[in-house]
């Protein structure tokens, strides 16, 4: 559904990754990891039609928007909560019911039914995260872009909306791309990982982590998920 | 307002130590005529007073408005075309540079004596800041959500009016303020040369050399840029109340 052919982006003299081949199956979870400034994020851009290739080319899926989740949560502060999901709706066809049923659906699944008339402003942290994740999901999207959405969220809060997002994921099976420099997050969340490994950008490496269907609690506290870890840390490090 | 109350007590001392220097005849009202003197000087010369507080009033507060129409638009138009904006923009930096008071007597050969001189002497002072302070704010939208709104297949006009406008609502807002103290100046200098109201007022009042009058001239317009100032924040108040705008 989505394939880059020869890929390379390059920032005046350097290039932050080169050759770039693979294809995205509809529903794939990928997370794409590496250390800080290996191009992660602008592969992500490239991937949302934001930014541009310097090399090769890209396949695009038939006409589609996707959502989009930044680290910040990126919400309009004079807008409140259901007014911020509701950017997230592209389709002018629906009416207006139609939108307030949608927008209330997300909302009640992003656990934020109650704050639906709050402000930006009038939100923790976490809460302004999901209203960003919300605006994302609404209208079933069928690809998602989330650039290292909990990396300023404690751990709590980051563990609860991984395993949310996981669940979500299970039930609606979207084509998740999730940049992330946590090899724990992207273990857990994701089936297939992009790998950039230090030293060496150009290196890249595509896995499949062929994980067991267990519970997202379970699974966090198993051997399977321990050892995936482990693995991960020593392909990034280059002792694999 | 508790701020304002150190202020104030330093008008009412200040005011209060004049009066009673003036009472004592230690103290030249030729110069600087006390409270009292002004006060009846006012009365004296309420109706043709009034006359002139309510024409520059009144000119002040359209010059603002027609301001920030003018402004508000101009910038809209730079932030949609920036081929516009860079054959506009340093013409109206130009402009801004060159002394009211020198414009002044070429706007009374345009437009003759009258209230259009004055307000297109007014609006040539206050339009500036407006211009500049919208389309800082409009150029200077969060990139994320600038993209956000790319992501969303959203058209220029619908990112400009759901997300630059509201998000430039605090630099729109000090361009405004910035502006409702150039109209009254703008409206002085034009009045100066097209006659009428409060800066007329001041002109005849110094070839007579009457000094409270002058004063009193004075006292007026500090209340008149008083009163845009406190409309405005008013209008702000109830705006942000209900719309918290900031990004």
């Amino acid at each position: 559904m989505l394939e880059l052919k020869n890929a390379g982006k390059r920032f005046n003299s350097r290039w932050l990754f080169q050759n770039l081949n693979f294809q995205v199956q509809t529903g794939d979870f990928i997370s794409i990891l590496g250390p800080s400034g290996c191009g992660k994020s602008t592969l992500l851009r490239i991937l949302a039609e934001l930014d541009t290739l310097t090399d090769g080319h890209i396949i695009q899926p038939a006409t589609t928007t996707p959502g989009f989740v930044f680290q910040e949560s990126c919400l309009l502060p004079w807008l409140t909560v259901y007014e911020n999901v509701a950017i997230g709706i592209s389709k002018n066809t629906l009416t207006n019911s139609e939108k307030s049923d949608q927008i209330e659906k997300i909302l009640k699944t992003v656990k934020l039914k109650d704050a639906a008339s709050l402000f930006p402003h009038q939100l923790s942290g976490g809460m302004k995260m999901r209203v960003s994740i919300a605006r994302a999901l609404i209208n079933n999207k069928s690809i998602l872009f989330l650039d290292e959405p909990f990396a300023a969220l404690d751990d709590f809060i980051r563990f609860e909306l991984q395993e949310e997002l996981l669940e979500y994921w299970k039930q609606h099976k979207m084509t998740v791309f999730f940049v992330t420099h946590s090899v724990t997050e992207s273990v857990f969340l994701s089936q297939k990982l992009w790998l950039f490994p230090q030293g060496d950008q150009l290196q890249f490496q595509e896995l499949d982590l062929k994980k067991s269907d267990t519970s997202p609690h379970m699974y966090r506290q198993s051997p399977e998920y321990f050892k995936l870890v482990t693995e991960i840390s020593d392909r990034l490090r280059g002792k694999k | 307002m508790k701020q304002f109350l150190p202020t104030f007590l330093l008008v009412v001392v200040a005011t209060a130590v004049v009066e009673i220097l003036n009472k004592i005849g230690s103290w030249d009202a030729q110069l600087i005529p006390p409270a009292s003197v002004i006060l009846d000087t006012v009365i004296e010369n309420k109706e043709s007073f009034l006359s002139a507080f309510w024409d520059t009033l009144k000119l002040s507060a359209q010059s603002l408005a027609l301001s920030f129409a003018l402004g508000f638009t101009l910038a809209i138009i730079f932030s949609l075309n920036d081929w516009i904006k860079r054959a506009v923009f340093p013409l109206a930096i130009f402009f801004q540079t060159v002394p009211i008071i020198a414009i002044a007597p070429l706007l009374v050969i345009y437009l003759g004596y009258g209230p259009q001189t004055i307000l297109a002497s007014a609006v040539f002072v206050s339009v500036f800041p407006i211009l500049a302070n919208t389309l800082v704010g409009l150029d200077t939208i969060n990139k994320n959500l600038l993209e956000l709104f790319k992501v969303y297949k959203r058209t220029s006009l619908q990112t400009l009016f759901y997300l630059k406008i509201p998000g430039s609502y605090h630099f729109i807002f000090s361009g405004l303020k910035i502006s409702s103290g150039l109209a009254v100046i703008g409206v002085v200098a034009g009045e100066f040369v097209a006659g009428g109201g409060l800066g007329s007022l001041i002109d005849t009042s110094r070839t007579q050399q009457r000094i409270d009058l002058v004063f009193a001239a004075l006292i007026g317009l500090a209340l008149i840029g008083l009163c845009q100032i406190m409309l405005l924040n008013t209008i702000n108040l109830l705006i942000t109340r209900r719309r918290p705008f900031k990004l």
